[in-house]
């Protein structure tokens, strides 16, 4: 708090005069509170009016083959959250406009480890310097790109720790074998949910699901002892067998953001017991699971205010900072961003098995099987060409490497644009043209140091990617037309040869997911071909048997919904392909007669046959907007024959999934 | 910065746990709890926005876009960051990229014609004592000596109530380049003002 006015005592006085003066302004009627939220009321309830501006007609599903035989269908969201402003001002190296790479990818510098502390102390103090006018840094938002990080998601992924004997769901994750933490877990006996509740603190509450006649045994909060613990929550879990990972948002002394690792042994779920806890600098950004070790990263900010105050510019993991050969920078371009990568294993978690720290603030983050992607959209680099970055970290048990970084033309949609397989990197990316408008789409396939092997560009001119998913050899991506009267549609190249087919359908696919060998399931939304109005929840069934020949097998609208967490968040959707079960939480907007808008959740769960199509199960209705919540973000769980619905506000509810009865109910709140 | 949720001196009434769980509402889409945070903050958003900019009614846009951007990137919000200040910080981009636009474009207003022509009553001596417009014209005039740079910081410390610590994270400068700047700043200002205040 402190210094105030650090000028003149003289000046103090005609200031704080100057200042009533100011006080006399008042703002006009349109900004004031009641206007505005009115106003944010009225936007934000009437989704249709999002799709003003899309003309709209057929999406269009891409097949192409790839090599020998590889064959490829994507997908995309569209530029929301794609478009991140990067923190970093480009300037002497880098590609300047003019100098763009035809191809897409060029060197960008190379990082470089640290070979003492000093060195990064310099190399941002050097940055600082050069940096005169430049504000990168926020979004247009105002989000710190940390916060952009709503592109987590995968596929499902069967947790290769599933022991129990009963059937159950699992976190839709996009890699086999690759977990993702989220806000709920089962492990069929249990339900470990995390409950924020109203204090914003939060807790994982371990729930005995007992068939539905819900009994809680244990609430975990955070950890932590700071000063400002009462900042502090419980974001995401992992559960593997009789061990509980509990990552947390914390505080220190000085007001700082650290991500907190808390592992617990669980074997009594009434009374966990805390194993280990590592902490990193920075805000938590995304965390992965692979076997017994967990990958956490986080991003900090970093600027060199002092040399003696480090931790301003290097991230501390436990207490400590870290050692400077595992500290990479880029050369030649200045970064205020550090990613903070740390690893444990959740056997042995007394300490940290490795941490790297690179400096790049990445946002769309995709791990396979053996290496961690960070890819981040570059946004003055002074290229006409919407450019991307991508950094490649391999690891193994517990072990990472900085591997490779390399630049791309286009953007990313969300992880699902980008795909791992025989060490091939595929991606798909929209490439937007600033100087004569319009975009395109282009596919890459890079290889292990991330150099283009193989590409194909001017795909779908003046669409942009909606949704992906790659399988083996083949890859699937949806794109959209999105109506641009200033600009001509480039068609120079519409005959690439590695294209199989295209399927031209209304609507498109924000998310897909492989359904049985031969089937593609797409959630996405409907659109009217001639208007462009958005015309409720599309379920799509596409039989991808013959590449060459995708058809459109079955579909099904739900017309009232206005939308669902999954067109951008994976884990809100309950699938299980085995199971034939596809659930998610639809919002539907309803008129009042006074002219309101009010927002009604259902829990819809859906089953598949091919001939009879899409068939509802249930339709569980969920309270309004009572007491402040929105039920968009509602996961679903299954144990055996009982759906169990969380993050509904201050319940976790049970349901059968035959009859749909309510089993149970357990209220979060309330002091046991 | 310890003091990160306190900065603002008295400029934010509401205890920070409130804060935070408007906040949380906030980011699960609740309007009303975004309301209000916006409400602790508005007037200063909008006073902040008219003195550096040009034009009122580009104040008024600035201010809105700043609204909806912040409801619609709320998520973006860090545990550990003040409403205030991250609101502010957004405003702050706004006005900067609008700053950069007259700086390409040069506007003569409405505003500044009504200024120019304050100016010229007090040459004549015309000037009355206590007019409230008056003295904000007078005050806004004062602002439009600077430089937009030093507008701007000058701007985040009586508005934003920020020291110069805290600016030059938000400008991405070192803290004495903010302190040298401001204090040029203002002795700017004083000049411009003397007659008023006490000067």
């Amino acid at each position: 708090m402190s210094e105030r006015w650090e000028q003149d005592p003289m000046d103090q006085k005609w200031i704080e005069e100057a200042k009533k003066t100011a006080g006399m302004v008042e703002p006009p009627e349109r900004l004031s509170p009641d206007k505005v939220t009115e106003k944010l009321k009225r936007e934000s309830r009437k989704p249709k009016r999002i799709v003003a501006g899309y003309k709209a007609a057929a999406a269009v599903l891409l097949f192409l083959i790839l090599g020998g035989g590889s064959f490829w269908l994507f997908r995309q969201i569209g530029r929301d959250n794609a478009a991140v402003p990067d923190t970093r001002i480009k300037g002497r190296s880098g590609f300047q406009a003019g100098e763009e790479p035809a191809e897409g990818v060029s060197l960008s510098g190379g990082y470089k480890t640290a070979s003492s502390y000093g060195e990064i102390y310099e190399y941002l103090k050097q940055q600082e310097e050069d940096r005169t006018e430049t504000y990168a840094g926020e979004t247009a938002a105002g989000a710190l790109p940390e916060t952009a990080a709503p592109s987590e998601n995968g596929i499902e992924t069967k947790d290769e720790a599933a022991t129990a004997e009963v059937n159950h769901s699992e976190t839709n994750t996009q890699v086999e074998g690759v977990d993702e933490s989220d806000i709920v877990k089962t492990d069929g006996k249990y339900l470990y949910v995390v409950y924020t509740g109203e204090n914003a603190v939060g807790a994982v509450h371990i729930i005995e699901a007992n068939g539905g006649d819900m009994k809680e045994v244990s609430r975990t909060g955070p950890v932590t002892d700071g000063v400002y613990k009462e900042y502090d929550s419980v974001l995401e879990l992992y559960v593997d067998g009789d061990t509980m990972v509990v990552l947390m948002d914390c505080y220190n002394e000085a007001g700082e953001n650290y991500t907190v690792t808390a592992v617990y042994d669980i074997t009594d779920r009434g009374d966990p017991k805390l194993t280990g806890m590592l902490s990193q600098d920075g805000a938590y950004h995304s965390s992965r699971k692979n076997g017994s070790y967990v990958y956490v990263f986080t991003k900090k900010y970093a600027a060199a205010e002092s040399k003696e105050n480090d931790r301003s510019y290097i991230p501390y993991v436990d207490n400590e900072p870290v050692a400077y050969d595992h500290i990479h920078y880029p050369e030649n371009v200045a970064v205020s961003c550090t990613l903070v990568a740390a690893s444990l294993d959740i056997t042995s978690p007394g300490r940290f098995c490795d941490t790297e720290a690179v400096y790049f603030s990445g946002d769309t983050m995709y791990v396979s099987g053996d290496a961690i992607y960070v890819a981040e959209q570059l946004w003055s680099s002074g290229s006409s060409k919407s450019q991307t970055e991508i950094f490649k970290l391999s690891y193994k048990d517990g072990q990472m490497e900085v591997s490779a970084n390399k630049r791309f033309l286009g953007r990313l949609n969300d992880q699902f644009s980008l795909d791992q397989y025989q060490g091939y990197l595929r991606l798909v990316a929209t490439v937007d043209d600033y100087q004569n408008g319009g975009e395109t789409n282009s596919l890459y396939v890079m290889d292990e140091n991330l150099d283009i092997v193989g590409s194909i560009h001017n795909l779908a001119p003046g669409e942009q990617i909606y949704s992906a998913r790659f399988m083996g050899d083949t890859g699937y991506f949806v794109t959209f037309r999105q109506m641009d009267p200033l600009f001509s549609v480039d068609l120079s190249d519409p005959e690439n040869p590695k294209i199989m087919g295209e399927l031209k359908i209304t609507g498109f696919s924000s998310y897909l997911h492989f359904y049985e060998d031969d089937k593609l399931l797409g959630i996405g939304r409907e659109v009217n071909p001639r208007t462009g109005a958005f015309e409720g929840i599309k379920l799509s069934m596409f039989d991808i048997g013959d590449p060459y020949d995708v058809k459109e097998l079955d579909k099904t609208v739900l017309e009232d919904a206005d939308g669902t967490a999954v067109l951008n968040n994976h884990k809100a959707a309950l699938i299980d392909v085995s199971k034939n079960l596809l659930g998610f939480c639809v919002t539907e907007n309803v008129e009042r007669k006074d002219g309101g808008w009010t927002e009604i959740s259902r829990y819809v769960v859906y089953s598949y046959e091919a001939g009879s199509g899409f068939t509802e199960k249930l339709s569980i209705e969920l309270n309004g907007e009572e007491s402040g919540y929105r039920y968009y973000d509602t996961r679903g769980l299954y144990i055996a024959n009982t759906l169990y619905l969380a993050n509904t506000g201050p319940f976790v509810s049970a349901y059968s999934l035959e009859s749909g009865e309510k089993l149970g109910e357990v209220l979060l709140e309330e002091e046991r | 910065m310890p003091d990160a949720f306190e900065m603002s001196e008295g400029r934010w009434s509401m205890e920070r746990s409130e804060e935070l769980r408007l906040i949380k509402l906030a980011k699960k889409g609740n309007v009303d709890a975004f309301g209000q945070l916006y409400e602790e903050v508005y007037k200063d958003l909008y006073r902040f926005a008219l003195f550096i900019l040009k034009e009122p009614h580009d104040a008024e846009d600035v201010v809105g876009d700043t609204v909806t951007a912040a409801f619609e990137g709320i998520r973006g919000l860090r545990h550990d960051e003040a409403f205030r200040s991250w609101i502010f910080r957004i405003l702050t981009n706004k006005s900067k990229r609008m700053l950069k636009h007259y700086a390409e474009r040069p506007v003569f207003g409405e505003f500044e014609a009504a200024a120019e022509t304050e100016g010229m009553q007090e040459e004549h001596g015309a000037r009355s004592s206590g007019a409230g417009q008056e003295d904000i014209l007078d005050l806004w005039d004062a602002f439009q000596q600077l430089s937009e740079e030093d507008r701007v910081i000058v701007g985040l410390s009586f508005f934003g109530g920020y020291n110069s610590q805290e600016i030059a994270e938000m400008l991405r400068k070192k803290p004495g380049t903010v302190r040298s700047r401001q204090s040029r700043a203002l002795a700017r200002m004083r000049t411009h003002l003397s007659g008023s205040y006490g000067i």
